[in-house]
């Protein structure tokens, strides 16, 4: 089965093909807006909020993947329906229900943090269900049981900032440019983990939510002081390893903990935030050391950020289910919800 | 007026303070630095006006809809603008199916200088002073424009 998939959910215009034969899937094409220089005079690669971004950028995409005119080869249309903002949203929405019925193919409207998860099933060995899914990204930070396709319970979620805001606010404090995730890992690299001891949010609750403002908080109120004690600050490289150190420590910590109450056969890392080494490294040797038997499934970093093959790969097993959504009353859904 | 918040409960109780007066209809600005509050302020108010849903900060997502339990405000709509730095990202929101709706209470951090909102929108601008683990001080005014 050959699903065309698009995803317009919010900063990102994207559009993949992905073909899904029994459940092995393999990426005809991908291609994301912001890595694609296609209107120059617009610049930059700083991701716009913009409705109009993804209005332009949508069909040259779709030109620039090869997408036949007439559909032909494509068995099914996947696209984001929700969450995310409406105005960009109804960009991909109406694009795909408009092709669905003029290619007369079936559509299935996908949830974008449900194609996230999927970005594992891109690698070999593909999880075994259950899976427990760690889910970070700017938007969201949430722990999801999967317990086979398209059946999700929400185990926890942070209660304020997802950890990938708290990566971009964090290097917004220490003067860092855009974007701010990516510059600490970098940074990272090079500095002591354990010169400062940032606090870790939530990490003793019983619960399996996270909480990651008062990281900010203590980021924000460290620099202001000019370091511990007034003592001056440390590296920058430093700060950076510190602030991740924190992050990374709570995020797999809970999976952990998550992961030992719910006994999944395999846990993923997905995400934005999955491209983060540290936490790549750090939450595969957690499994392996506390998890003996559950596989760790992180995924290619093309997949880990936003990127319309895993909404192409997620509309694949539902078509496989035969769940459609019907084109004519298909709406953008800006609350969408994975799981009840 | 002025109220001095020393917790994030203090802060809270201000905000459902707030809430407590919107009927539906209100822009409400909220100023202050990072970490001085301000999704903290908006958990109060949705807390008060019975969400069915957690206030998380909109920093990525842009604008939150939380539906609200309240006899006159429907949904309360969170935005944050820290992310947007061109007008044109603005005015593709659709804000002008929320402000000044009047079963909306709208809720902006980081406001930009103009909102296209409809003349006689009460606004309500919210001023945060203070960071960190320093004491925070509201300064809560009331705005026509007609």
């Amino acid at each position: 089965m050959r699903v065309l998939g698009i995803e317009t959910s919010c900063d990102e215009t994207a559009v993949a093909l992905v073909d899904n034969d029994q459940g092995a899937l393999r990426v005809v094409t991908s291609l994301v807006s912001s890595q694609i220089d296609i209107h120059a005079k617009y610049g930059g690669i700083v991701p716009e909020v913009a409705a109009r971004r993804h209005v332009d950028a949508l069909f040259p995409l779709l030109e620039e993947a090869g997408i036949p005119h007439d559909g032909a080869g494509i068995d099914a249309i996947a696209v984001t329906a929700g969450p995310g903002l409406v105005p960009a949203l109804r960009v991909g929405v109406e694009a795909a229900k408009a092709l669905a019925w003029a290619w007369k193919k079936p559509l299935v409207g996908v949830n974008h943090l449900e194609g996230h998860l999927y970005s594992a099933w891109f690698s070999t060995p593909t999880p075994a269900f259950p899976s427990l899914a760690l889910l970070v990204s700017g938007g969201h930070t949430e722990l999801i049981f999967m317990k086979d396709h398209g059946r999700y319970e929400l185990v926890g979620a942070t209660r304020d900032d997802a950890a990938g805001e708290a990566f971009d606010k964090a290097g917004k404090l220490l003067g860092l440019p855009y974007p701010g995730g990516p510059k600490i890992d970098k940074l990272a690299l090079d500095g002591d983990p354990s010169a400062i001891a940032f606090p870790r949010p939530m990490m003793e609750s019983k619960d399996f939510d996270f909480s990651f403002s008062g990281l900010k908080t203590a980021v924000a109120v460290y620099v202001k002081q000019g370091g511990l004690g007034g003592q001056g600050l440390a590296r920058v490289e430093d700060i950076c390893a510190s602030f991740q150190e924190a992050v990374v420590d709570v995020l797999v910590t809970k999976t952990i903990a998550a992961a030992t109450r719910y006994r999944p056969a395999s846990v993923l890392l997905s995400g934005g935030v999955a491209a983060n080494e540290t936490l790549r490294t750090r939450l595969g040797e957690a499994v392996a050391k506390a998890l003996p038997g559950v596989t760790c499934h992180v995924p290619e970093r093309a997949y880990a950020t936003d990127n319309a093959a895993m909404i192409a790969a997620a509309g694949s097993f539902r078509a496989t289910a035969k769940d459609f959504t019907d084109p004519l009353t298909l709406e953008a859904d800006p609350n969408m919800r994975l799981a009840a | 007026m002025t109220y001095r918040s020393d917790s994030t409960h203090e802060t809270k109780a201000i905000a459902a303070d707030l809430a407590a007066t919107l009927k539906g209809g209100e822009l409400v600005l909220l100023d202050g630095l990072l970490g001085a509050g301000k999704t903290t302020f908006v958990r109060g108010m949705t807390e008060a006006l019975g969400a069915d849903t957690l206030a998380r900060s909109p920093t990525f997502t842009v604008m939150n809809v939380y539906r609200a339990n309240h006899p006159s405000v429907k949904q309360l709509v969170h935005l944050d603008f820290y992310r947007l730095t061109k007008p044109e990202e603005i005015h593709e929101l659709g804000l002008e199916d929320w402000l000044g709706r009047p079963d909306t209470v709208v809720v902006a951090e980081w406001p930009p200088e103009s909102l296209p909102v409809p003349s006689g929108t009460p606004i309500i601008r919210v001023t945060i002073e203070g960071t960190g683990e320093e004491p925070r001080e509201f300064t809560v005014d009331a705005v026509t424009i007609s």
